[in-house]
């Protein structure tokens, strides 16, 4: 930290020495070419400074936040000073800030069109987990499970190679957003569900030999004491159109949900029915229904069209209901538009479910088309959320806990590397143009070759170590059987 | 004692030219390989990622170093110096013990520490960095033992503050602390060849991997050689011609990629699918050569995906490697100049030259089936001649005559006759007992057809082994 500070300090010396003022600059008439693109967003009152860089040759930045230099650096980065950031933005919550860009190049300086924040007093919550991990899915190596704070720039390892060894993990998942309840997954050889409960970690097993493999995708109870999981075979293809790369898809899958206070599974025939493919399990915030998707069986993955279902479960008795709903039809395109639903995400509040949409499939972040829809569970309207969607694949998403924000992750940039980008939601249910998370040197993403993988949204800090998952890992994993 | 002095100096340098001349002559490819194994870039950024890491220094210097090993003697003179380096400290520490002969003694002593450091250089895990902590550490003790009498405290600060920005620390840095160590091995001559052929082909020097490959033995003939002998020959248009060279030819065709190949394997095969024109499974190999790379950095590779990319018109994702590389001290030029508002009429025409052999329809793979990827290919343009090449040397290599004969009368049109697809049609003809008129329709040139009745009368004969009737009688 202190060797960092040092450098820091000695570059800023160096380009903050004779600066010169932005007088007589010539008008532009269009916004300035920055990257990350944060022209016309709304920000939450906590989010960290939004650097960015301009994209062309400059001597000199100057950004004016109403009126006020924010900014003012040698070279085409503009980093904000986060204590100044913090009380300028807590200054302006419900406010609409105007940000202006100058630029020299030479001796002359460019004033380019001013653009807007709009701080908005609904935070955002403050933590964010995700897996980095290279774009190729189907194979890994030194993955690491990271937490970041949005607040600033901190970040660390909630599990990594160096201590679990090469292997693969997945998604990090919290219940309610809860730190103190959240899981993991880190596999191969004695590996298993890492369930952390307020910093203390098991490790569970939560497979029977009837099932096709061990959980995959997995969601919380409103309690925590249930997780509705599905068990998929995956498969690995490619498709000879270089501009479609690869593509994954369940050759097998079935939901069932664990009560991991008991150790047992709960199953369901109308959810492993052997001619349906079901998966994405998501409970409803009152945990009465748990959501997922379900295909029928077909001869070809491009017609793999999965519909978004429910069935009723009782928290108190742990037994699913005797019907299943088609909430939203996969053979109705004047209701999807697109084909295949994944990744069902009710917000918190249990106004609305965010879903992924692509033409066909599980596996949306290859699909460039693949979008993010919403339905307003109280009127039954879907949102095509024409803002937030780019012309990559825009999934993953994840809702903060005061249903006015959410995360997702979007290739729109180079299709082929995900970062998380973050959504507001007013009361009215109209979203914002998304913005990506700052990043403390501006050209963190051009030089990144990770790609952010399921980033989750938590309230807290959670309560483990990395060290803390290595020593679990050396636990006897915890059997599960199926509850009588 | 000062002729002493001079002569040890003199030794020294002798050991570092030895080095250097050794290095040059027998290891210079294990160079190449280090330095496309890392991505150095210079901006603040990266250097920053460094500071927190253990032994960052050293790391930095090293890293950086190592990129000039791009540039052909370079890798070795660096190398050479930093022995040199190491040996000069390690002399002129030592000499501050107060013994008899301690001239002597130490210039033993620093010698033997270059030699050994030397062999750590075979090592093609081996990195610099481990060389420039070295050199710190001994420049520190020296330093430190200069500056003792004047003030203790600062000699103690001194190799403290050295220590931790050049030698790994920490708990989770075993396997840093192992390859800073280095270990003693014979030099790995087979992986030296191996890494010989492959940069010879990714320089273009064709000419140079067939006849590295033709003179090498054939009990020390790899697979990485023969695949590189092959593409180079294929790249020259003579893959038909020069696929019975080898008693046991290897195109490569037939590797499945994933987890448990071996990562040269894996390095190997995207300039096989680059060459045919499979822009996916081109990708997807060099990513997986990048991901399973040191640290996830492998700068040959992000140069291949941003060509990929600008093959398949995925702009976008060109330029996002393309920035990458504008950072570098050594593809800075390379990744400009091919930025696409930047590209000259020669690139552009490369570019869409080989556009013109990438899959225009979409089927789904499931795995790396070389036929049905070669076959895809011609599919899409049945001009592509390396796709067509590769597809019926494979059916050969295989004796599968009724593939062979459904493959050429399906691609192979109005090209020229060769004679191995000659000798092949001869095969198929005679095995499936065609008629007269099928002879004349396959059109064999009568050499060819003559020779053939020849060798029908001396089946197996040696005589025959440049054909390939004699490769497929007597090839198990």
């Amino acid at each position: 930290m202190l060797k960092k500070f040092f450098g820091f300090a000695l570059l800023l010396i160096l380009m903050t020495s004779c600066l010169s003022l932005p007088d007589n600059a010539a008008i532009v008439d269009s916004m300035p070419p920055i990257y990350p693109d944060y022209t016309d967003i709304t920000i939450p009152q906590n989010i960290a400074p939004l650097n960015f860089l301009i994209r062309s040759d400059v001597d000199e930045t100057y950004v004016e936040v109403d009126g006020v230099c924010m900014s003012h650096r040698r070279g085409n980065e503009v980093i904000f000073e986060i204590d100044d950031w913090k009380r300028f933005i807590s200054n302006a919550v419900d406010t609409t800030l105007s940000v202006t860009v100058y630029t020299r190049s030479g001796g002359q300086w460019l004033k380019y069109k001013p653009f807007a924040w709009n701080v908005v007093s609904d935070s955002i919550d403050a933590f964010l987990t995700y897996r980095l991990i290279e774009p190729d899915y189907e194979i890994y190596q030194n993955i690491e499970l990271r937490e970041r704070c949005v607040e600033n720039f901190e970040e660390r390892n909630i599990s990594t190679y160096k201590i679990v060894g090469n292997r693969c993990m997945n998604c990090h998942t919290y219940s309610n957003r809860d730190a103190n309840r959240s899981m993991m997954y880190v596999r191969g050889e004695n590996g298993g569900a890492i369930l952390n409960t307020n910093g203390i970690l098991r490790k569970l097993n939560i497979k029977t030999p009837e099932m096709v493999s061990p959980s995959v995708y997995f969601h919380f109870s409103p309690s925590g004491q249930y997780v509705a999981f599905s068990s998929n075979v995956i498969i690995p293809a490619f498709h000879s159109k270089p501009s479609k790369r690869l593509e994954v898809y369940d050759s097998k899958s079935d939901v069932y949900v664990a009560d991991v206070e008991h150790n047992t599974i709960i199953s369901s025939p109308l959810l492993s029915d052997s001619t349906t493919f079901e998966t994405f399990p998501t409970f409803s915030p009152d945990g009465r229904y748990v959501y997922y998707c379900a295909a029928p069986l077909v001869d070809r993955v491009d017609k793999l069209q999965y519909s978004l279902c429910r069935i009723a479960f009782d928290e108190t008795s742990g037994a699913f209901g005797n019907q299943v709903d088609t909430v939203i039809d996969a053979t109705n395109p004047a209701i999807v538009g697109k084909g295949s639903v994944c990744h069902p995400k009710i917000s918190p509040d249990g106004r609305y479910l965010l879903y992924t949409v692509a033409a066909y499939g599980t596996f949306p972040i290859w699909h460039p088309e693949a979008d993010l829809q919403m339905l307003d569970l109280q009127i039954g309207k879907v949102d095509t959320l024409s803002i937030v969607n780019s012309a990559k694949s825009d999934t993953y998403h994840s809702w903060s806990s005061n249903s006015r924000w959410f995360v997702f992750a979007s290739k729109r940039d180079d299709g082929l590397y995900g970062k998380p980008y973050f959504c507001h939601l007013d009361e009215q249910g109209r979203v914002s143009k998304p913005f990506v998370l700052p990043q403390q040197t501006p050209t963190f993403y051009d030089y990144n070759l990770k790609s952010f993988n399921i980033p989750e949204l938590g309230r807290g800090k959670l309560p483990f170590t990395a060290e803390a998952v290595g020593r679990a890992m050396q636990l006897e994993s915890e059997a599960f059987q199926f509850a009588n | 004692m000062h002729q002493i002095k001079h002569k040890s100096i003199i030794a020294i340098g002798i050991v570092a030219i030895a080095a250097f001349a050794f290095f040059v002559l027998c290891y210079q490819y294990h160079f190449y390989y280090k330095e496309q194994n890392q991505i150095f870039l210079l901006t603040a950024d990266f250097f920053c990622a460094y500071t927190s890491t253990p032994a960052w220094l050293a790391n930095y210097i090293g890293d950086l170093l190592t990129a000039f090993f791009y540039y052909r003697y370079l890798g070795p003179l660096i190398v050479a110096m930093c022995v040199f380096v190491l040996g000069l400290y390690t002399y002129k520490t030592l000499k501050f013990i107060n013994i008899r002969h301690i001239d002597v003694v130490a210039c033993i002593v620093a010698i033997i520490i270059m030699l050994l450091e030397c062999v750590y250089h075979l090592s093609v895990t081996y990195q610099l960095a481990a060389t420039i902590g070295k050199i710190f550490l001994v420049a520190t003790i020296y330093q430190s033992v200069y500056w003792y009498k004047k003030a203790w405290w600062s000699s103690l600060s001194a190799i403290i503050i050295f220590m931790l920005i050049t030698i790994p620390y920490g708990k989770h840095y075993k396997a840093d602390i192992k390859q800073y160590i280095g270990s003693v091995r014979a030099p790995e001559t087979i992986l030296e060849r191996d890494f010989a052929v492959d940069n010879e082909y990714y320089f273009g020097n064709y000419g140079r991997v067939l006849e590295m490959v033709k003179h090498t033995p054939n009990e020390q003939l790899t697979q990485e050689m023969l695949f590189f002998y092959y593409l180079s020959a294929a790249q020259m248009g003579q893959l038909p011609e020069r696929l019975l060279d080898f008693s046991n030819p290897y195109l490569g065709t037939f590797e499945k990629i994933g987890p448990q190949t071996p990562h040269i394997l894996i390095n190997n095969m995207h300039e096989l699918y680059w060459f045919i024109g499979d822009m996916t499974y081109a990708e997807r190999a060099a990513m997986m050569t990048h991901v399973f790379s040191p640290q996830n950095r492998n700068v040959r590779m992000i140069k291949r995906m941003a060509e990929i990319n600008l093959v398949t018109a995925d702009t976008a994702a060109a330029i996002k490697y393309l920035r990458i590389l504008e950072k570098t001290p050594i593809y800075s030029n390379w990744a400009k100049r091919r930025m696409p508002d930047a590209q000259n009429e020669t690139l552009r025409n490369q570019i869409a030259h080989k556009q013109l052999y990438i899959n225009a329809t979409d089927d789904m793979q499931y795995g790396d089936d070389a036929y049905v990827i070669l076959t895809q290919l011609l599919n899409s343009n049945p001009n592509n001649d390396a796709a067509l090449n590769y597809l019926l040397c494979s059916d050969l290599l295989t004796k599968q005559m009724d593939t062979f004969w459904r493959d050429y009368n399906n691609y192979y049109g109005a090209r020229r006759h060769r004679k191995l697809y000659d000798e092949a049609l001869c095969i198929y003809l005679a095995g499936t007992e065609a008629s007269a008129e099928q002879w004349r329709q396959a059109d064999i040139s009568a050499d060819v057809q003559a020779r053939f009745d020849e060798y029908c009368k001396q089946r197996g004969s040696s005589l025959f082994s440049d054909t390939y009737w004699y490769y497929f009688d007597t090839h198990k």
